[in-house]
């Protein structure tokens, strides 16, 4: 069934057998839970949860890095095999955190940013050499690099080179696993910068995973927070921030520490103990650090109620607002 | 009769001897802190914030050479002690908290015996009542069944329960003095809040004098008295945290409030300020202004002259020739926030 | 069209890897002493025709047993003395220079392909394939090899080329090692998962990306297994298994002058020198490269 969704997840899970000791039985980690979700065409879906929520996993499910334990991952409306193996990764690239590691230290600028073009072999060297000065151009990169080493480059440069890398095979989305989180401050503003203007330029969408929720509110227009594997509120970037419905959204943006001098550290009752995603906790995940949590919030899951403003999986929510 | 600053450091400089030549990784750093008041030093990498509290506490690896014209902490000159006597100031009087807490905590000790240990070490007091105090203490920074965590090893733990115990561990010689070097940056963002919460009032509930270092503005401006902005291993100014944000003086500090995306002021989608350029290499001869490469406002002099920290109003100072007037337009070419 | 140009900064640039390298290399006293002395052998080896006076099979009985130069009785014309059969001693030390070094390059060369091989795939997928390459590495190291190169040698008689492969299949485990190490560092690195997403086949991943990152490493195994072999093969040959005479190895001069151990010294220590200097001369460089490749690692 073709959908116009670019890329489409449906309740996709991935699971992990773990070992505890030599003698202890093994455990099921589940990273992924039944998660379900939609990139539009220009969409900039933010993906926001912490440690242990599940979207790394996630990102390497969609860079088809690790299959899913189960359900469907559809791209351009059909499902991933073998056979569109290529296409796909025409289609999707991905820029990752550390500029430091992905980029292969013992080879040249050039020799990085052209290998999607050699492995896909489109031109000859002479117009993949043209490519590659072009996309460096665009990014920022003097021409000069295109003989140099990683090495050598600071690592705002380097993440350029990562992002080059990313565009020269013109793919459609591009998925940002926390692209500046390891960069300076002030480099980071450069690099943002960089993608909001790729994207105007390129007609982009970008699946953009990050931590740091003021970013996210600066560049997404969808947002999706992961608790534990599980989606637990998604929509409209703006209706999230301006009125987070889950009260794990909530304790998430009133984590921000925005610039406001006296304002001080607001206090977070979210609980000392973080959840062990070896043995989650009955009913909803977020029970036990929930302020809000009632009794059926132990013994039920949630359901994921659906409305027009976005989705959320909340006892709270089961009444439809009206 | 005024009382004299708690911590009072005066040109402190500190090099580094390596492969490829002397690395001056402080230049002339000068700076003070009222008691029971926070500092936050803020900079990115390269800047030499952690180098600076190493070398306040006596950290240094032995390649590094440090001096300095005064250096006091707590009316004691650290200046004039030697290694040990240094030790036994750090561990009675001083404390200090590191960005990892895997790489503080003994991996092969249990959390009790590391907690006892700063206790018998350093107030003699018995190894039960050590024990007993540990517990008192892990349950005040919020960790619960605090006897169970005795007996368990620092990796049973995740990252944000580590750092409330290398937390519970400093403050429970309560110490007078506590530096603490990006405790958070390596937590998440809601434990992160947390950490900076209980940290925050436990330092007023005992009245302890703080420096933080970190490079996020955001947590600067929540939990610091005063401000010090380092670049390229220089101080570049120094303020009240409410007029460093309000009027910023140094081109440096106020590109880099311009790089956030602050949510409810900065447009969404528009781009945000940026400083163009990267962190500069402290090897080799350093001339000038450290920022000069990038400042929009650079001129000769100011790659040329050496800048010293003048004083530009109560309790501000500013390392420039050229510092930004209190009327001046907040959009002068950098690009715009609205 | 909007561009973002950084400055260009004005830091000192640093050299590429592979320039850091080859200068660190160079102030190495290890790798510069070794390295000469190795290239010094290699090249006389090369010109072992111009250099040597005679042949080194040319037999004069009536000049047998002649003491080098500097020694009483000895002359010019034969400038390290002859052996038992009249041979000339510095053609014989030259060529046999020749069969050391063959031996030790190919030796080197064919247990580094295996190992290398082995020990990135190991390192590389993990699972079952290092459970068995490992297995394989246990079981090697637990074979003395000198007593088992001796049983094959002598089962199927020896030769240059019976040499060179029984060596080549018992000196890779310390390649397997070493580049399993190394790749499972690589392993978890981005630059192999962006390589992944971008379409590359795991054998291009494993030849372009992880091979010269894993070569470092083998290089300084390369030099020390080298020297292994020469002195394994010396050994073989002076218990007649190894390399048959009349071809002259350094292991051979050996045995057919221990007879005259106590009269005519000169006949086992000079080749015994010789095997002492490249020996040493090959670990200095690899003990070196091991040096100055190390700090590379982040």
């Amino acid at each position: 069934m073709k959908t116009d969704a670019l890329l489409e997840l449906r309740d996709v899970s991935r699971s992990f057998i773990v070992r505890n000791g030599l003698f202890a039985p093994k455990k099921q980690l589940q990273a992924v839970r039944g998660v379900s979700l939609k990139l539009m065409p220009g969409d900039v879906l933010a993906l926001v949860g912490e440690s242990g929520c599940g979207k790394t996993t996630l990102a390497k499910m969609l860079l088809d890095t690790l299959p899913p334990s189960s359900g469907q991952i559809l791209r351009g409306g059909s499902a991933a095999n073998a056979r569109n193996r290529r296409e796909r990764t025409r289609q999707l690239q991905a820029v990752f955190q550390d500029p430091y590691s992905s980029l292969n230290p013992r080879k040249t600028i050039g020799n990085i940013v052209s290998l999607p073009l050699r492995v896909h072999q489109q031109g000859n060297p002479a117009e993949i050499r043209a490519t590659v000065d072009r996309i460096m151009n665009l990014v920022g990169l003097p021409p000069r690099f295109y003989n140099s080493y990683p090495n050598q480059l600071s690592g705002g440069q380097r993440q350029r080179v990562a992002i080059a890398r990313a565009l020269v095979l013109r793919p459609e989305i591009i998925i940002c696993d926390e692209p500046t989180s390891a960069l300076d401050v002030s480099v980071q503003s450069q690099i943002l910068n960089l993608l909001i203007d790729l994207r105007a330029e390129l007609g982009l969408s970008y699946l953009f995973i990050s931590h740091d929720l003021a970013v996210v509110e600066h560049l997404a227009s969808k947002v999706a927070v992961m608790y534990l594997g599980r989606i637990v509120e998604s929509g409209n970037a703006r209706t999230i921030f301006d009125n987070p419905r889950h009260p794990y959204t909530r304790a998430l943006l009133a984590s921000v520490l925005t610039p406001d001098p006296g304002k001080g550290v607001p206090d977070i009752q979210l609980g000392a103990t973080f959840p062990n995603p070896l043995a989650p906790p009955s009913g909803c995940a977020f029970h036990p650090r929930c302020p809000l949590a009632r009794p059926e919030c132990r013994i039920e899951a949630p359901p994921n109620v659906v409305d027009e403003t976005g989705a959320v999986e909340c006892h709270l929510y089961k009444e439809p607002i009206l | 009769m005024s009382v004299e600053p708690f911590v009072q450091v005066e040109s402190l400089n500190i090099e580094f001897a390596t492969a490829r030549g002397t690395i001056k990784a402080v230049r002339d750093v000068s700076f003070s802190v009222e008691q029971g008041k926070t500092l936050c030093i803020v900079g990115e990498s390269g800047s030499g914030k952690s180098i600076t509290s190493l070398g306040l506490m006596g950290l240094l690896p032995p390649t590094a050479k440090r001096n300095a014209t005064r250096l006091r902490v707590g009316g004691t000159d650290l200046l004039s002690l030697d290694r040990r006597a240094m030790a036994d100031v750090r561990g009675s009087r001083m404390a200090m908290i590191f960005q990892e807490p895997m790489t503080s905590l003994n991996p092969s000790l249990t959390i009790g015996e590391q907690m006892a240990e700063m206790l018998t070490r350093h107030r003699g007091s018995s190894r039960k009542q050590a024990l007993e105090k540990a517990a008192f203490w892990l349950e005040k920074v919020g960790i619960p069944a605090a006897t169970n965590r005795l007996r368990q090893y620092p990796h049973h733990l995740s990252g944000g329960l580590r750092q409330r115990v290398m937390i519970a561990m400093m403050l429970m010689c309560e110490p007078e003095f506590i530096i603490a070097d990006e405790p958070t940056t390596a937590l998440d963002v809601s434990i992160q809040a947390q950490i900076l919460f209980l940290l925050s009032s436990l330092q007023r509930e005992l009245g302890m004098t703080m420096i933080f270092i970190t490079h996020d503005l955001g947590v600067v401006s929540r939990i610091a008295d005063h401000v010090a902005v380092m670049y390229g291993g220089q101080l570049v100014e120094l303020a009240p945290t409410a007029d460093l944000f309000a009027r910023p003086q140094h081109p440096y500090t106020r590109g880099l409030i311009n790089c956030i995306p602050i949510p409810g002021k900065t447009k969404p989608g528009a781009h945000l300020g940026s400083i163009p350029g990267s962190i500069p290499s402290l090897a080799g001869k350093l001339q000038g202004c450290a920022f000069a490469p990038r400042c929009d406002f650079a001129t000769a002099n100011c790659r040329t002259d050496t800048l010293a920290l003048r004083e530009t109003g109560s309790d501000r100072a500013v390392r420039c020739l050229y510092p930004i007037k209190p009327n001046a337009s907040p959009d002068i070419a950098l690009e715009g926030t609205q | 069209m909007s561009t973002h140009t950084d400055i260009i900064s004005e830091t000192v640039r640093e050299p590429g890897p592979w320039r850091l390298l080859a200068g660190r290399m160079l102030g190495h006293k290890g790798v510069v002493i070794g390295g000469a002395i190795l290239i010094l052998v290699i090249l006389a080896a090369l010109f072992a025709p111009l250099l040597a006076q005679h042949g080194p099979f040319q037999q004069s009985l009536a000049d047998r047993l002649q003491p080098p130069f500097w020694m009483r009785g000895g002359s010019a014309d034969y400038i390290l003395g002859t052996d038992h059969l009249g041979r000339d001693y510095f053609s014989r030390l030259l060529y046999g220079a020749r069969v050391s070094l063959l031996i030790g390059f190919t030796t080197a060369l064919i247990s580094g392909t295996i190992g290398t091989f082995l020990g990135i795939i190991a390192g590389y997928f993990g699972g079952r394939t290092d459970s068995v390459v490992m297995f394989l590495v246990t079981i090697k190291l637990s074979i003395p090899t000198i007593l088992v190169a001796l049983a094959i040698v002598q089962l199927v008689g020896g030769s240059l080329q019976t040499v060179i492969l029984v060596l080549g299949f018992l000196l890779w485990h310390q390649f397997a090692v070493v580049t399993r190490a190394t790749t499972m560092q690589i392993r978890g690195m981005d630059f192999i998962t962006a390589a992944e997403t971008v379409g590359c086949s795991t054998p291009r991943i494993l030849a372009t990306e992880v091979l010269p990152n894993v070569l470092n490493q083998v290089i300084v195994v390369l030099t020390l297994t080298m020297a292994s072999a020469i002195l394994i093969e010396a050994a073989l040959s002076f218990l007649g298994v190894g390399v048959q005479p009349p071809t002259p190895s350094w292991g051979i001069m050996i045995a057919e002058g221990k007879q005259h151990l106590f009269f005519k010294p000169w006949l086992v220590m000079i080749p015994g020198v010789a095997l002492l200097l490249v020996v040493l001369a090959i670990n200095l460089l690899g003990d070196g490269l091991r040096d100055v490749t190390a700090p590379e690692k982040r």
